[in-house]
């Protein structure tokens, strides 16, 4: 017997378990026991599902509705070791944010650990399926139950009012999800991913299927908080609770990214002209990386700081995925793999924080946490893997990813991803700094943000050391991060994942013909250098100590640099309005243009 | 060849989004989006029409009949559930927000920025 | 004028190209009326043989596509969930008795015709609704459609001015226990091929005649749990709204 389907079937039945025990909501020890172990087992099935996908890709056919003649009418989960490695990153995730809700947190009633199962399963089920309209579903129920999530705390305005605007903008990109699958269909006939990509292998493209292509890349670049649709991404993620801002910055957004990468390279990679969109998933990438850095520089929110460091490693990635090359992929998926990991524990650290002071207001906290030793220690350790610190796994996917670059002729790159990833840390590290060590001084450029850093308790009691279970996610995930850098194994398993990714015949044979294609091992792995990793993190370092440091930066030449950037700033500023009715616009504005451009390039 | 119906989703998306884009009350912001939902029930249902087509049920159909496409009725069906959920869960946002700021508009109260 | 100009200038240059590409992609599809997709036929042919199914609709919704509609149930349980979060009582509010409290319609009274009305259409269309669950593998309609009826039939009561009564039926846990039943069915339903050695959903109930009201295998088994979870969340709904107007009560001005 097969163990695909467990995944998903077994976070949606506990899920509807726990809602049916509302009588025992009081005794939330078992809510949290139930769900925990439910997180657990659904990461071991995804372990035992991605051990046995190294050896070769696994189709689960639905109602065994398989292929009939080659035309799929079912559904299928396909389990490639890239499938499975993300869905087993999305119940790790899930277990180190459960633990640090463990008792701790205001919970009402069940619908926490509802919600937080459906999230998963939507989550199992979003990575592992090979059915574009299954993915559709997927989304939209990973949607339902994280804008749910995000608005948890009805008594402020911030949450209702970001889980609003993510609301509407991933509902609007599940609209061209939508027109993108009708299209695909209409040109194709079937709804599957290998069918699709059979059908189109080798055709010109048409204005239909460029349109369908991108059209299906703006939905899911929505999700993965790409320029200019991102603006939903730190209004969301600052305010939702600690538990799920792990999740949605550890692994939905990725997601998002992964879908594209899937789609592109199952369906219309022997159609579109890879120059073409190199270029232009290029240029996005790396203007979403640069303003999500900067962005993240400026913010006092310490959430929403996190959050545009998101946004900054989400364009990082799809550099990596739109350098459309195996190695490059490998690598990005061992990137977010590693981020995931890093980011997790960078907000469950900032989740201690609220545990103990109600704040996320970096000027408010800082110098408040001195004592806080452990936490600090792993904070700072966090924002140092953020800048790609050997051997963390961001250092090992980033040093791939530019590594392939430089190979491509794109020698641009590296540098500029690396100030990108350096300046995001830097934000993280600087608010480290002041916040445990109370270095630096009040008046930082950041101090024009508005202090929105007030916090309604997410926990009951707040005095008192933290409790232990609070810091074992975070170490837990900093020891994960750890691991998949260090250990050769995760890295083979990453290329291998992007072997068997972009192996575009193989997919569509045991999809549609079930007719196993020999798996081509990709080469010995050769790790990335050192030493381009090292000098990115001393670059977080020197940003921190810019905010911080004094001496040579101080007085007139902060001043300096400040009025120089003031400009772009504000304008930077402006842009991130906060209103639904902006995004929306720049959201048309964007997919606009991005149409127009594959008219003209594919 | 008639395109009209493609016109109609067209339009329907981009009204829909205008609204959106120049609301200034929830509630009309969430009835505009779930206009730019319906170009996607359209769309789906006129793709897989089929001129002179009866419905896909084949109870008292001669065998031979035209019929449209089953499997876009079906997506259809999901994509109207999908659209009812969310505007429920839109609606208790709006509600939760009113009551906390006293405004319907999504430009009256300050938000976060930057 | 002008500033209001500037600002949907950039919607509008967005929606222009939107509009035209869209347009030139839509008219480079076959032409409208003209489909000749493979998933409908293939459907049409291989419902009969293999399911005993006559309605297309409901063979791909079920069937062929279960799992979809699996997760679709399932987007109603989480939307649900949510909408119950987030209604809940705040900290600055308290609950009072049943009482219609809000100021604009204090003297309202439902006209008698409504209250009528709704003791007349009522068991009508619960009954139409159970029809159309139970037939949702014969004739248009279905679990979701049918369970929508379900719930209208809660609403006479509500439009009948009833809204204590419709209140005390949600209020204790039997609705929320259906739906959670609902949901739960549906996941266990799928779960009974595996132990015969099938893939999950596979149909394996005896697939009777044709026509027949037992027949298609599982599909009316799913049809009343897709049914019951959706009448169940849509009752649940309207209690959660209902109670913001009318039990909910601002404690304090903030």
């Amino acid at each position: 017997m097969s163990l695909a389907p467990f995944p998903v079937i077994t976070a949606l039945f506990m899920a509807v378990f726990l809602a049916a025990l509302e009588q025992l909501s009081s005794r939330r020890r078992i809510l949290d026991i139930l769900s925990l172990l439910t997180a657990l087992a659904v990461a071991a099935v995804d372990f035992l599902l991605l051990d046995g996908s190294l050896s070769g890709t696994d189709v689960y056919w639905f109602g065994d509705w398989t292929p009939m003649g080659r035309f799929p009418a079912g559904i299928a989960f396909v389990i490639d070791p890239a499938s499975a490695g993300l869905a087993l990153l999305s119940a790790l995730l899930t277990v180190a944010a459960l633990l640090f809700s463990w008792h701790h947190f205001h919970a009402v009633r069940t619908y926490y650990h509802t919600l937080m199962l459906l999230f998963l399963a939507s989550l199992q089920g979003f990575a592992l399926t090979g059915d574009l309209f299954n993915m559709f579903v997927f989304f939209e129920l990973m949607g339902v139950a994280a804008y749910a999530l995000t608005g948890y705390k009805i008594e402020e305005s911030g949450p209702l009012e970001g889980a609003l605007n993510f609301a509407v903008m991933n509902s609007v990109a599940g609209f061209m999800v939508l027109l993108g699958i009708a299209l695909l269909y209409a040109e194709t006939g079937g709804l599957n991913l290998a069918w699709a990509g059979a059908v189109l292998s080798g055709k010109p493209p048409g204005p239909a299927v460029s349109a369908a292509f991108i059209l299906l890349a703006i939905g899911f670049l929505t999700k993965g908080a790409v320029l200019p649709f991102h603006f939903w991404l730190p209004d969301a993620h600052s305010v939702a609770p600690t538990p799920a801002s792990v999740l949605f910055s550890g692994i939905m957004v990725q997601l998002g990214l992964y879908a594209v990468a899937r789609i592109y390279w199952v369906v219309f990679s022997a159609t579109l002209d890879a120059e073409a969109l190199r270029g232009i998933f290029l240029g996005i990438g790396v203007a979403t990386a640069l303003t999500g850095g900067v962005m993240a520089c400026l913010q006092r929110h310490l959430k929403r700081l996190l959050a545009y460091s998101t946004v900054s490693h989400s364009g990082l990635m799809l550099a990596g995925i739109a350098l459309l090359d195996p190695r490059a992929l490998g690598g990005t998926l061992l990137y977010i793999v590693g981020h995931g990991c890093v980011k997790g524990a960078l907000f469950i650290a900032t989740g201690v924080l609220v545990y103990h002071h109600r704040s996320v207001d970096e000027k408010h906290l800082r110098g408040r946490c001195r004592r806080l030793r452990w936490t600090g220690v792993l904070f700072c350790l966090a924002g140092l893997a953020l800048s790609g610190l050997p051997p963390f796994g961001t250092w090992a996917g980033k040093g791939i990813i530019e590594e392939t670059a430089s190979q491509l002729g794109y020698h641009f790159l590296p540098p500029l991803l690396s100030v990108c990833a350096a300046l995001s840390a830097g934000a993280v590290l600087r608010a480290a700094g002041g916040i445990f060590f109370g270095l630096g001084h009040p008046d930082v450029i950041t101090s024009t943000a508005p202090a929105t850093g007030e916090e309604a308790p997410e926990t009951d009691h707040s005095r008192g050391p933290t409790p232990r279970i609070m810091l074992v996610p975070l170490v837990l995930l900093l020891l994960a991060s750890l691991a998949v850098g260090a250990l050769l194994r995760v890295q083979q398993v990453a290329e291998l994942a992007a072997a068997r990714f972009v192996d575009r015949t193989g997919y569509h044979a045991l999809v549609l013909e079930g007719r196993r294609t020999p798996v081509h091992q990709p080469a010995p792995p050769a790790r990335p250098g050192m030493a381009p990793a090292l000098a990115a993190t001393i670059a977080a370092l020197a940003v921190a100590a810019f905010f911080l440091a004094p001496g040579p930066l101080q007085g007139r030449t902060r001043e300096g640099v400040k009025a120089l950037l003031s400009g772009p700033v504000a304008l930077l500023r402006r842009l991130h309005s906060g209103y639904i009715g902006d995004y929306v616009t720049w959201f048309v504005c964007g997919t606009g243009i991005l149409m127009v451009l594959a008219q003209l390039c594919f | 060849m008639t395109i009209l119906p493609y016109l109609v989703v067209i339009e329907l998306l981009l009204v829909g989004l205008y609204g959106i884009a120049g609301s200034r009350n929830t509630i009309h912001l969430v009835s505009c989006l779930f206009v730019a939902q319906s170009s996607t029930y359209l769309l789906l249902l006129s793709i897989g029409y089929v001129q002179g087509g009866t419905a896909p049920i084949t109870d008292e159909i001669p065998g031979n009949a035209r019929m449209v496409d089953p499997v876009v009725q079906a997506l259809t069906l999901t994509d109207i559930v999908v659209g009812a959920t969310v505007s429920a869960l839109l609606l208790a946002f709006a509600l939760q927000r009113y009551k906390l700021t006293g405004t319907m508009d999504p430009r009256r109260e300050p938000p976060q920025r930057g | 004028m002008s500033g209001k100009l500037r600002h949907y200038l950039p919607f509008l240059l967005g929606a222009l190209l939107l509009g035209a590409t869209l347009l030139r992609a839509l008219c480079a599809l076959p032409p409208f009326g003209g489909y000749r997709g493979a998933y409908g036929p293939i459907v049409l042919n291989t419902m009969e043989p293999l399911r005993h199914a006559q309605q297309a609709v409901a063979a791909v919704t079920f069937d062929y596509r279960g799992f979809d509609t699996l997760a679709e149930e399932f987007i109603l349980f989480a939307a649900v969930a949510g909408c119950l979060l987030l209604l809940r009582r705040q900290e600055s509010e308290a609950a009072h008795d049943p009482v219609d409290q809000a100021g604009d319609r204090g003297d309202l009274e439902p006209a008698p015709a409504m209250l009528g009305l709704g003791v007349l259409m009522f068991p009508f269309t619960l009954l139409l609704g159970i029809y159309v669950v139970l037939h949702g593998h014969l004739s248009p309609g279905g679990g979701f459609q049918g369970g929508v009826l379900l719930a209208t039939a809660f609403y006479y009561v509500y439009l009948s001015g009833e809204y204590g009564d419709l209140l005390g039926m949600s209020r204790d846990h039997a609705v929320s226990h259906l739906e959670a039943t609902g949901a739960a069915g549906y996941v266990l339903v799928g779960v009974l091929a595996l132990p015969a050695g099938y893939n999950y959903l596979h149909n394996l109930l005896p697939l009777g005649d044709k026509g027949e009201l037992l027949s298609t295998g599982m599909l009316p088994l799913l049809n009343i749990a897709v049914g019951t979870e959706v009448a169940a969340a849509f009752l649940l709904l309207i209690a959660a709204f209902l109670r913001q107007v009318l039990v909910i009560r601002r404690e304090k001005k903030p």
